[in-house]
């Protein structure tokens, strides 16, 4: 998918995130669609390619939000290099490997996201930032994966 | 007072904030508060010709002065993560009588939010950890995570 196509893309993503999927909430989390779209493609692509898109992607949806401008340009930048870094070691065509780092990228960018909140000075109780919203975002948002993993796969091949 | 419909929600799920179809051109002006039938819902913190952005009592960078109705206890109430749907009461004094099922109100302070004005319902109390004082947990009686209508204050704005 070529990149003008895939910004078009996480417009389209984010409109659905601040529209529908409040009404898809799990215990008051929704996934984040931008995460993961980042993180698959970052790792079918690369490091490089999964930085460049997350930071991308990222920038969009602070656009979008008018908050904190680089917040989430940042942390989906860490999300998507470490998922290309892990699409290098790991079978990827596989969807529970690919679940998996999903996972494991969704929660590193969560984290990053936290760190650079409380960097400026908006602060949420560590128990709360873990376990109610970074660990729970990153499950959902993995356990989308198995339903979009071939469509994305075969895009990314193209 | 002026009536107005949610048209989206923030991305993620660390904030909390909601935009609202009206915005300057219906006289809307910043710091003025939000709330429905059952309570208090948030204020608004930009304003654009057409819409605006209110910051939810339950987004981290909220405060709001309140009192426990019963008891006139006064403290603050803050958001904790937008996604959790709860906000807590801090720096309530230590002798206080406060109990689990009371109802907090504003409390005036601050000139933004109007005195009286249905906050939320103590859900459980804990010792903050400088030991001086407690804070309580907060259920907002407004319904926060299936917003679609609500009231904008406009003749209280000072």
């Amino acid at each position: 998918m070529s990149f003008p196509a895939l910004l078009l893309l996480f417009g389209a993503v984010l409109i659905l995130q601040t529209t529908m999927l409040d009404y898809l909430t799990v215990y008051g989390i929704k996934p984040d669609l931008v995460m993961l779209l980042v993180v698959f493609y970052g790792f079918l692509l690369g490091p490089g390619e999964g930085a460049f898109l997350g930071f991308a992607g990222g920038l969009i949806e602070d656009l979008f939000s008018g908050s904190y401008i680089g917040l989430n340009a940042l942390s989906k930048m860490f999300a998507g290099y470490l998922a290309g870094v892990c699409g290098e070691r790991l079978y990827k065509e596989n969807a529970l490997v690919a679940a998996g780092t999903t996972f494991i990228s969704a929660l590193a960018g969560m984290l990053a996201n936290y760190l650079l909140l409380l960097y400026l000075k908006v602060y949420v109780p560590p128990f709360y930032a873990l376990f109610r919203v970074a660990l729970p975002t990153a499950l959902y948002t993995a356990a989308l994966v198995p339903f979009i993993f071939r469509r994305v796969l075969r895009s990314a091949k193209r | 007072m002026l009536s107005a419909s949610v048209i989206s929600r923030d991305p993620d799920n660390w904030f909390g904030t909601v935009f609202l179809n009206r915005g300057a051109g219906d006289g809307v002006k910043e710091n003025m508060a939000v709330l429905t039938p059952e309570g208090l819902v948030g204020r608004v913190v930009f304003v654009a010709p057409a819409t605006c952005e209110v910051l939810l009592i339950t987004d981290p960078r909220s405060g709001v002065g309140s009192l426990v109705q019963d008891t006139r206890t006064s403290g603050i109430v803050e958001g904790i993560a937008g996604s959790l749907g709860m906000a807590r009461m801090i720096h309530i004094p230590n002798d206080a009588p406060v109990e689990a099922g009371q109802a907090v109100i504003t409390s005036g302070l601050g000139s933004i939010f109007p005195k009286g004005v249905p906050v939320g319902e103590i859900a459980g109390i804990r010792s903050e950890p400088s030991g001086l004082f407690k804070s309580a947990d907060i259920r907002p009686f407004a319904n926060l995570s299936r917003l679609e209508e609500v009231f904008i204050i406009t003749g209280a704005y000072p």
